[in-house]
């Protein structure tokens, strides 16, 4: 008998496991396609994982899982830095300690197991195997959608063809480094399922067609997959944000799901992920718990008390982890380790970077909130502690506000067009490479495409009912997130190694989300999907050979190459944002927002391939030896 | 389908088996291989001519980057002789900018007769450019079994080009 046989036998036999399978798929994934997303998710991030550190900070939660998997909270040895005062580490009673405890204990079981690993076979060869398997298994959920099994034969020999040459390029992976791998696989796989959600939320909102091309729209359109493998919270909270919209979405529709059978069971779990979330970033989780509250619970169809009760008592639970690790680092159940030092200001926690030090915009922060305190003080009283945070997050979103309204350059810097925004490079003298949002995502542009929507929009006669349907009050989630996200760091961009404005991340996946609900955008991409889909690869096959070529001839260092790639963004996104304002969909300006539309998704994952492959190879440290070697052969400047 | 999924245990099997033989467990064999360390500086080198470059220039960057590109052309050097895996360095020294900064290139059998040394650029700050040119020296050192050696030096002027 051989083990194929055993398996089909013993899933005759036992229905609960073929059960489990069925619920393991519709709580992960949601369905088949929803998996295939995953897969090809976690393969091109495998592609693109650099086994080094891109930033310093991360540096911080290396150290702090080193110590923790040695059973130790407070961090003991500086074994990846050159020492323990790095970005994000705060000192308490003279121990230092890391931050973003959250996923440093998620990491904790993958510490374990790679320890195990290189014990008995080559980590590299393990990984790379890893990785081929996760190939393996998309080529077959995508032999299932096709028929024939050619794409089955085809694709187990590229497999098998691909694990040969990275087994022959191999070289060993330096197995005393587990924590970092640790920690990057956790981000990589928490980064997966911003797709993955994302994918499930439009599909029920919508048709799986279009909740797939979205989820293309994400993965291959912002700088997602750049994060993916950084051990810094940005992509954590893309999934977070993400997983939030889902479960709201959720728990305003009919359950009919296999393991939740209660609305009410989603709405706490929205809650819950915000609670969660402040293990590994508190000021933002905060952020996401005013919002949620602020749109979950006036448009809820129930609020009797004992539904609110039952929701604060999984909201106060699934914030144990946070509070339980506060006590034992500070003493006090809401500091988080991150509000110690620098005068517990929300401005100086949350702005660090390569450079150290947060810049201006922190200052003006937390001047901003205490201004806001000053008056209200007497009447506070004892209730100070326990509303100091939420007053830190108003003082906080105030001076975004100012910041918008007084500096509007600034604005310009970290929205629209980088360049030589001087205040982001005065720090570290370092070169252009900080992109502007459009400039990373030039397809968020198509937002644009809510003027004529607002425009012709008419007010309900009566707004007497406040309860909103699913689709609104997801919608009304992702404004509020998104004005709340600007608003909080708006004080502190421009800022140094953000790269990406990495601090914004959960702009792309809400500014994926509230494009792809404007009609015209979705119109458009239903009817020309495949002229979408053609653009893009052409986009990437075409378009980035000739920006290899560009960079080669013209290009004489990283600052260029980036400046060069912000104007090619800020080109292709120029014409969409046109298009985007004239809010037609129909006929031949349908196709024309298709290829628009693939065209500035293509513009950014050329970015994003040369960046991982050549301006910020980090050593051409590549975790898949075909990329370290492309990363080799490819020298542009 | 039985031979669907025959393909697929096999390319598993193959994949798992391929990692078992990468490990300790199995003796003798060394998938994952370091490079071989070479061994530089040996052997001998004779430069016969030099062409040194004139025109190097301080760029402004392209695309509105914010930053000076240094951009040297390449010398041209021709060997009398060329044995082993010697070394060749590229010396750009601004004294003024207190600035010195060297790429070195190693030398082996698949190198001609003839071969373009070549600086790799680098940035200045815009504070850090105050005049329009510099006065700085090109130098050639080798670095072979005979021990170090200065080439040629040669004083260029820095022009600045916004």
């Amino acid at each position: 008998m051989t083990a194929t046989e055993f398996v089909g036998r013993l899933r005759q036999r036992t229905p609960a496991l073929s059960n489990t399978r069925e619920t393991a798929y519709s709580v992960l994934f949601g369905d088949r396609l929803g998996l295939t997303v995953f897969l090809a998710t976690v393969v091109l991030f495998g592609l693109l994982w650099r086994t080094a550190f891109l930033i310093t900070d991360s540096y911080t939660l290396a150290n702090g899982l080193y110590s923790l998997s040695n059973g130790q909270l407070a961090m003991t040895e500086a074994v990846y830095s050159p020492g323990l005062e790095t970005p994000g580490a705060n000192s308490y009673g003279g121990q230092r300690f890391a931050r973003n405890y959250g996923v440093i204990v998620l990491s904790l079981p993958l510490v374990f197991v790679l320890d195990l690993l290189t014990a008995i076979v080559e980590l590299r060869i393990a990984l790379v195997a890893l990785w081929s398997l996760a190939l393996l298994a998309l080529v077959l959920q995508c032999g299932r959608y096709t028929d024939g099994d050619w794409v089955l034969y085809g694709g187990s020999v590229a497999v098998l063809g691909l694990f040969g040459l990275n087994v022959a390029l191999a070289q060993p992976l330096d197995a005393g480094r587990t924590h970092l791998y640790a920690l990057q696989l956790t981000h990589l796989l928490i980064a997966a399922f911003t797709p993955v959600v994302f994918y499930r939320l439009l599909s029920r909102m919508h048709t799986r067609r279009l909740g797939l091309l979205n989820a293309v729209v994400l993965t291959a359109g912002t700088p997602l997959a750049f994060w993916a493998t950084v051990p810094k919270r940005h992509a954590v909270t893309g999934t977070v944000v993400v997983c939030i919209a889902y479960c709201l979405y959720r728990s305003r529709r009919p359950a009919d799901g296999a393991v939740i059978t209660q609305r009410q069971t989603f709405r706490a779990l929205a809650y819950a992920l915000v609670g969660l979330y402040a293990w590994v970033h508190a000021p933002e989780a905060l952020l996401l718990c005013v919002t949620l509250a602020l749109v979950d619970i006036p448009t809820a169809p129930d609020n009797s008390p004992r539904t609110l009760a039952r929701i604060g008592i999984v909201f106060a639970l699934s914030l144990l982890p946070f509070i339980v690790t506060n006590i034992a680092i500070t003493g006090s159940p809401v500091k988080p380790p991150r509000l110690i030092s620098r005068g517990g200001s929300l401005g100086g926690n949350t702005a660090s970077g390569t450079g150290g030090s947060g810049g201006g915009g922190g200052n003006s922060g937390s001047s901003g909130s205490s201004g806001l305190l000053t008056p209200l003080a007497p009447l506070l009283g004892t209730l100070e502690s326990g509303m100091r945070p939420l007053l830190l997050l108003g003082g906080e979103l105030v001076s975004g506000i100012k910041t918008l309204q007084q500096q509007p350059a600034d604005v310009y810097h970290a929205f629209v067009r980088s360049g030589s925004a001087g205040g982001a490079l005065d720090n570290t003298g370092e070169e252009s490479v900080n992109l502007s949002l459009l400039e990373s995502a030039p397809v968020l542009i198509a937002m644009l495409g809510a003027v004529p929507v607002l425009r012709r929009l008419r007010l309900p006669s009566s707004i007497a009912d406040r309860t909103l349907s699913a689709d609104r009050v997801t919608d009304a989630f992702a404004i509020t997130a998104f004005v709340g996200v600007v608003l909080l760091y708006a004080s502190r961009l421009p800022l140094h190694a953000q790269v990406t404005v990495r601090y914004l991340f959960p702009l792309y996946p809400l500014g994926v989300y509230l494009l792809v609900r404007l009609p015209a955008v979705r119109r458009s991409l239903t009817d020309h999907w495949r002229m979408f889909l053609w653009t893009v690869a052409g986009t990437v096959l075409i378009g980035g050979q000739v920006a290899v070529v560009f960079v080669a001839l013209t290009v004489n260092g990283i600052g260029e190459a980036f400046q060069l790639h912000a104007l090619l963004a800020l080109g292709s996104a120029v014409p969409l944002g046109i298009w985007a304002l004239s809010g037609r969909s129909r006929g031949f300006a349908g196709q024309i927002g298709a290829v628009l539309l693939g065209a500035t998704t293509g513009v950014a994952t050329v970015f994003l391939l040369l960046t991982t492959i050549e301006y910020y190879a980090l050593g051409d440290a590549h975790l898949l030896p075909i990329m370290r070697a492309l990363g080799e052969l490819l020298a542009l400047y | 389908m039985e031979r669907t999924r025959a393909v697929i245990t096999s390319v598993i099997a193959i994949i798992l088996g391929v990692t078992l033989l990468s490990g300790p467990l199995v003796p003798g064999v060394t998938l994952a291989t370091e490079p071989e360390p070479v061994a530089l500086e040996t052997g001998n080198v004779t430069v016969s001519t030099v062409e040194m470059p004139e025109d190097v220039t301080l760029k402004k960057g392209s695309y509105g980057a914010a930053s000076y590109y240094l951009d040297a052309p390449p010398v041209r050097v021709q060997f009398a002789n060329r044995t082993g895996r010697p070394t060749l360095v590229y010396e750009l020294t601004i004294e003024e900018l207190g600035y010195t900064r060297t790429t070195n290139h190693f030398l082996d059998d698949s190198t001609g007769d003839t071969y373009d040394l070549t600086l790799a650029s680098d940035t200045f700050t815009d504070e850090e450019i105050e005049r329009e040119q510099y006065n700085g020296t090109v130098r050639v050192n080798k670095r072979d079994g005979s021990g170090h050696g200065v080439v040629a030096t040669h004083n260029v002027t820095i022009s600045v080009v916004e």
